[in-house]
């Protein structure tokens, strides 16, 4: 079974009707099985639900994508010693923000391919790590 | 919760390695090499991987999703690859 790493970007783009690239990142999201869940990192809850917040939603919304991704849809991977060890790496060499690498590392240990929405990420990684596979929205 | 850790010096630890990892395998435990008396190492299960949601899992879950989309909202236009960038300053 293949498995994508999603991005906090994705997921806030695929539930947000403003975003500018929302069409395109629910079409992301919705195209992975429906049966499976999204490999993130421990810190996405709080990625999302801070880029939310403080955009000034409504407390409806953030309780109903807490609930959305403490669930079964997503299934949350600690940030530990090995995943932390391979973030370094990746950091170090991509030249990533601390938690872009942490994504990026997340695909690399696990083989799954990244869901991104952030083009500047995308063509980094896939000049310095050309084994990793995306899934991109259609522009 | 993890489970408890139970401890096994270097020597029986080398002469049992098959019964240790098939233990760790089954009951999820780590168990904690010891070397001098001191701990030094740990032996501890491969994460599960996850598992395929049921019929009413992914029901609950897009009737979430579709519910979040009709939920009135700021509608000022926004980017959010800049929304999630700025928490990663």
């Amino acid at each position: 079974m293949s498995y994508a790493v999603l991005d906090a970007s994705v997921f806030v783009a695929a539930v947000s009707p403003s975003e500018i690239h929302h069409v395109a990142a629910r079409h992301l999201y919705d195209a992975y099985a429906a049966d499976r869940a999204f490999l993130v990192p421990s810190l996405f809850r709080v990625e999302v639900l801070a880029a939310l917040a403080r955009r000034g939603e409504p407390d409806e919304v953030l309780d109903t994508v807490d609930l959305l991704v403490s669930g079964p849809r997503f299934h949350g991977v600690p940030v530990d010693s090995p995943l932390i060890e391979r973030s370094a790496q990746v950091a170090r060499v991509a030249r990533l923000r601390a938690y872009d690498a942490v994504y990026v590392a997340l695909a690399l240990n696990t083989g799954a391919a990244l869901l991104t929405l952030d083009s500047d990420v995308r063509a980094t990684v896939a000049e310095v790590f050309p084994s990793l596979s995306f899934a991109v929205p259609e522009q | 919760m993890p489970s408890p850790s139970r401890s096994l010096n270097l020597s029986r630890a080398k002469a049992g390695l098959s019964g240790v990892v098939r233990r760790v395998r089954r009951t999820g435990e780590t168990i904690v090499i010891t070397v001098d008396g001191e701990p030094a190492a740990r032996i501890v299960p491969v994460e599960d991987e996850p598992r395929r949601l049921t019929a009413t899992e992914i029901a609950t879950a897009r009737v979430m999703m579709n519910a979040l989309v009709r939920i009135p909202r700021p509608s000022e236009p926004f980017d959010a690859v800049v929304a999630v960038a700025e928490g990663r300053r």
